[in-house]
């Protein structure tokens, strides 16, 4: 496969991102940034491009609970980067991290809110992979982001206030599937918007991933659960929706 | 005072300092557009989606999904479309709908498409993109390159336009960072870079559509209500923003 170059890896994640947006646009989902493209790939060196988000791609007010009428509502920010190396268009390190936030409304218009940080969740890759480090892990915090950064999403009108919730013990590396940019996606979606609206864009996003590159992995690559290797992506993890339906509706009936 | 009535909706807006046998040709080119549009309509058997339909028409099926981000939620086509409605006795309305869609499609095209730069870009907002200096990217051997490129779908010719994603696939096959560094490979030369029209130190790369200046992605602010969510590369200048802010809709 030729290497990929900045304006192609762009041209891919632009295409995901459009069709996230629309998806979002359709069932009234509020995504930010609504105008900007979030994504940008930057050479590091000859054989390496990476591609960051330039601003945290911000799911204001969705569902705390997805599959719930009246549920609660939360605020998610998403942020961090993947390095693809161009002599194999294959994903050697990404470090995303995801912010859950409980944001008051403000009963003032123009005054900044404080939000209460609920989690923070670092999903890391590297390849090769190091010892005592599971291939794909996630590391939970209970540091809140720089403030600063998150105003580089000019829709996030409020601070991180300095009461957090309790201390994390932040080295413990829980093995996860591979969560790249889409599979988190995939993921907040899943938690958080309602099970029909999340059905539509897995399917969506199931077409459209073989776009973004997916991570290396020697140490997996002859392992027999690799093969397709797709299948190492959390977005893979999720299950069709017909049978899990189909089976409460006849628990239901029963 | 004549107003410029640049941004009206449902007007089209000429360049009045054309000589006149220009400002014919691009009312004739423009009057070509609605009827390709109006044409090509109506040869479809099934009504298509507006992003649908002009994807097609511009024979760029890809870009179908970028064109749905610059309609969705665009509530002033529809009121267009229904404003006309006559809804008589004896009278079909959807008669009346159907004639009215491929005038709106073309205002549509017009108004959002050709304005905002994201898909296509017109000259300030190209050399902006491609970081070539504006007087740089005047050069007849300059826009040679970059010939490829051109748009030429309904209203082309009313003003040079360029297919943003065309422009990335001449750059990337280029094997080069950018436009500038594309020019300079082909012709042996530096050529000047397109600079922010806010802070003249930082290279430009977006465009602001108030001061309609080549502006950075530091000095400018994105994300205004108004702007179709398509448009990445539209943005409002940081000065202008802040004078403007009441009036923006934030």
């Amino acid at each position: 496969m030729p290497p990929l170059n900045t304006y192609q890896l762009d041209h891919r994640y632009r295409e995901f991102w459009d069709r996230f947006k629309i998806h979002c646009k359709r069932n009234a989902l509020s995504l930010h940034p609504t105008t900007e493209f979030p994504f940008k790939a930057e050479n590091k060196n000859d054989h390496q491009i990476s591609v960051s988000l330039t601003m945290p791609i911000y799911f204001q007010r969705w569902r705390k609970f997805g599959g719930k009428v009246d549920s609660d509502l939360i605020d998610i920010i998403l942020y961090g980067d993947e390095t693809v190396d161009t002599d194999t268009n294959e994903v050697i390190l990404s470090g995303i991290t995801v912010e859950y936030y409980d944001v008051p409304i403000s009963k003032k218009a123009g005054n900044k809110v404080e939000a209460k940080a609920w989690e923070r969740i670092r999903y890391d890759f590297k390849a090769p992979a190091r010892f005592a480090h599971p291939v794909f892990h996630a590391q939970i915090s209970s540091t809140p982001c720089v403030p600063g950064f998150l105003q580089k999403n000019s829709a996030i009108q409020w601070t991180v206030g300095a009461k957090g919730n309790q201390p994390r013990l932040s080295n413990i590396k829980i093995p996860t599937a591979y969560m790249n940019v889409i599979s988190i996606i995939a993921n907040i979606c899943a938690d958080h918007s309602p099970p029909p609206v999340f059905e539509k864009l897995r399917q969506s996003l199931l077409k459209n991933r073989h776009k973004v590159p997916v991570a290396r992995t020697e140490e997996l690559r002859e392992h027999p659960l690799s093969k397709p290797k797709q299948c190492w992506e959390g977005l893979a993890w999720y299950v069709d929706e017909a049978p899990q339906m189909a089976a409460t509706a006849t628990a239901i009936s029963a | 005072m004549n107003r410029l009535r640049r941004w009206s909706d449902g007007f089209i807006t000429l360049d009045g300092t054309q000589k006149p046998e220009e400002l014919a040709r691009s009312t004739l080119q423009i009057l070509d557009g609605f009827s390709e549009i109006r044409a090509s309509y109506a040869k479809l058997n099934k009504p298509l989606p507006p992003a649908t339909f002009i994807s097609r028409l511009l024979n760029e099926p890809k870009l179908v999904d970028r064109l749905t981000l610059y309609i969705t939620g665009d509530s002033n086509k529809l009121t267009d479309i229904l404003s006309f409605t006559d809804y008589k006795k004896g009278k079909d309305p959807m008669a009346e709908i159907r004639r009215r869609i491929p005038i709106v499609l073309g205002y549509w095209l017009w108004e959002s498409v050709l304005r905002y730069p994201g898909i296509l870009l017109e000259k300030i907002a190209a050399a902006s993109y491609l970081n070539i200096s504006e007087s740089e990217f005047e050069d007849p051997e300059v826009r040679a390159i970059f010939k490829s490129t051109t748009y030429n779908g309904p209203f082309a010719g009313a003003k040079p336009t360029w297919y943003r994603h065309k422009l990335d696939e001449l750059i990337s096959s280029g094997g080069v960072n950018n436009g500038n560094e594309l020019v300079a490979k082909k012709l042996g030369r530096q050529i000047a870079k397109c600079m922010c029209s806010v802070d003249p130190k930082r290279t430009a790369g977006y465009f602001c559509i108030i001061t309609n200046r080549p502006v950075s992605l530091e000095c400018s602010r994105g994300g205004v209500a108004w702007i179709p969510s398509g448009a990445d590369l539209a943005r409002v200048s940081k000065p202008a923003f802040d004078e403007l802010m009441p009036w923006l809709g934030i």
